[in-house]
């Protein structure tokens, strides 16, 4: 029975992600909430094709945990995040207010918030394997490991894989390839 | 003795013997184009199914995030496999996502094929699914691969074949050499009987040999007998 529950909760959560994921993506991104909630789908898969090391989890089935600072994403990362899993991680969403050093999490995602901003929250977690997201404007000096971008209508990403390096992580070379922009480590 | 009539059975046998070699030669032969065919073609299968395979691993980011340029990129890749006709990346819902045709003409199904390989019309089809982890499914990829023409697979068991009629076309002969000679033996044979029993009734009825035919001279029935078998194709040894 926890088996089929655990099932019809997979099926429900990619229910929940397919119509994204079927839709245009330049149809999405001419509408903030759908680029948003691309965003937000785009974040729960990054999992997948990232390697923590294997300190950073305390069991082989410990969840991988996704941090939201100041998200706009209300609730579609959660979505897209229930029922799924990164190898034998299942994921996990926590919203906090303030990134800070050594709160477990893997994937941070900041969008600033009133008590740290983006760059504060990308300071608070430097030197520890943790897959830093954003989402800035091309001119921004400092960004996460991953920045989105916005490319024809469709979202894209730019990924900075020296500094993955620098921290520990694993990029494969599968999510590499899709990047627009990749800066060699 | 046993022997030697066992041997003479096998040796009335043998036009059949050869007969059966032959036939048993052609079915090998026929055996052999069939199971090489049969391989070739799981073989080709396996090489279609393992490049579709391939073409799902690499196409699961493309798919994740939708991003239909790095998927076209890669099936695009199977260019360099002259073998393949057509192939297609299919998304969650079954839809084209990414397409690569040989040809215009060529055209790749739409929704999405079953799952699985099939056989027709000289060509392969092989369907496989993208899964992302364990279970979680993105799409599907179609290749179709064109075989070999017919003409040139059979030129590869040209040589075969060529092997089983040579091998028929000398069991033929040996075969005939087998039947004519045993012909003549049979014939000598009952020339033999005859000779002696012509020579057991002259010595019957004359009770010597006839003056001249001591030193090498023809006794008088000898005559007939002797211009028989000078008649005989095979020719016969003088009888004692």
């Amino acid at each position: 029975m926890p088996g089929r529950r655990a099932a019809v909760r997979r099926q429900a959560a990619w229910a929940a992600v397919l119509p994204f994921l079927l839709c245009p993506a330049a149809t999405w991104a001419q509408d903030g909430s759908l680029e948003l909630a691309i965003k937000a789908t785009y974040l729960v898969k990054f999992a997948a094709f990232v390697e923590w090391p294997a300190n950073m989890f305390e069991t082989p089935s410990s969840p991988l945990t996704i941090c939201l600072v100041g998200t706009p994403f209300s609730g579609v990362a959660d979505q897209a995040a229930a029922g799924q899993a990164a190898g034998q991680h299942p994921l996990a969403v926590r919203h906090v207010a303030a990134a800070t050093h050594g709160s477990g999490c893997h994937i941070l995602f900041s969008a600033g918030a009133p008590g740290q901003s983006i760059a504060e929250a990308l300071d608070a977690v430097r030197g520890e394997p943790v897959l830093t997201v954003t989402d800035l404007p091309a001119a921004t000096p400092r960004k996460g490991i991953i920045d989105f971008v916005l490319q024809s209508g469709h979202v894209r990403f730019e990924i900075d894989d020296r500094a993955a390096a620098q921290e520990g992580l694993r990029i494969s070379s599968q999510l590499l390839a899709l990047a627009i922009n990749v800066t060699p480590r | 003795m046993a022997a030697g009539g066992f041997l003479d059975r096998v040796w009335r046998l043998g036009p059949l013997l050869a007969g059966a070699t032959a036939v048993l030669l052609l079915v090998t032969g026929v055996l052999i184009v069939y199971s090489g065919e049969e391989s070739y073609r799981r073989e080709k299968i396996d090489e279609v199914e393992v490049e579709a395979r391939i073409l799902a691993s690499t196409v699961i980011a493309a798919l994740t995030f939708d991003d239909r340029n790095a998927a076209q990129t890669y099936v695009g890749a199977l260019d360099v496999n002259p073998e393949i006709e057509a192939a297609a990346v299919y998304d969650a819902n079954g839809q084209p996502f990414a397409i690569y045709r040989r040809a215009e003409a060529l055209s790749v199904p739409a929704p999405a094929p079953d799952l699985g390989s099939s056989y027709g019309d000289d060509r392969i089809t092989v369907t496989t699914p993208v899964t992302q982890g364990v279970s979680l499914p993105l799409g599907r990829v179609y290749v179709r691969a064109v075989l070999e023409p017919l003409s040139r697979r059979y030129e590869r068991y040209g040589v075969i074949a060529l092997l089983v009629v040579m091998a028929g076309l000398v069991t033929a002969v040996l075969a005939i050499a087998q039947s004519t000679l045993s012909r003549s033996n049979r014939e000598l044979s009952q020339a033999n009987r005859r000779a002696g029993s012509a020579d057991r009734r002259a010595r019957k009825g004359g009770g010597g040999l006839a003056p001249g035919a001591k030193d090498g001279g023809d006794r008088p029935d000898d005559r007939p007998r002797r211009a028989r078998f000078q008649q005989h194709p095979a020719g016969c040894p003088r009888q004692p």
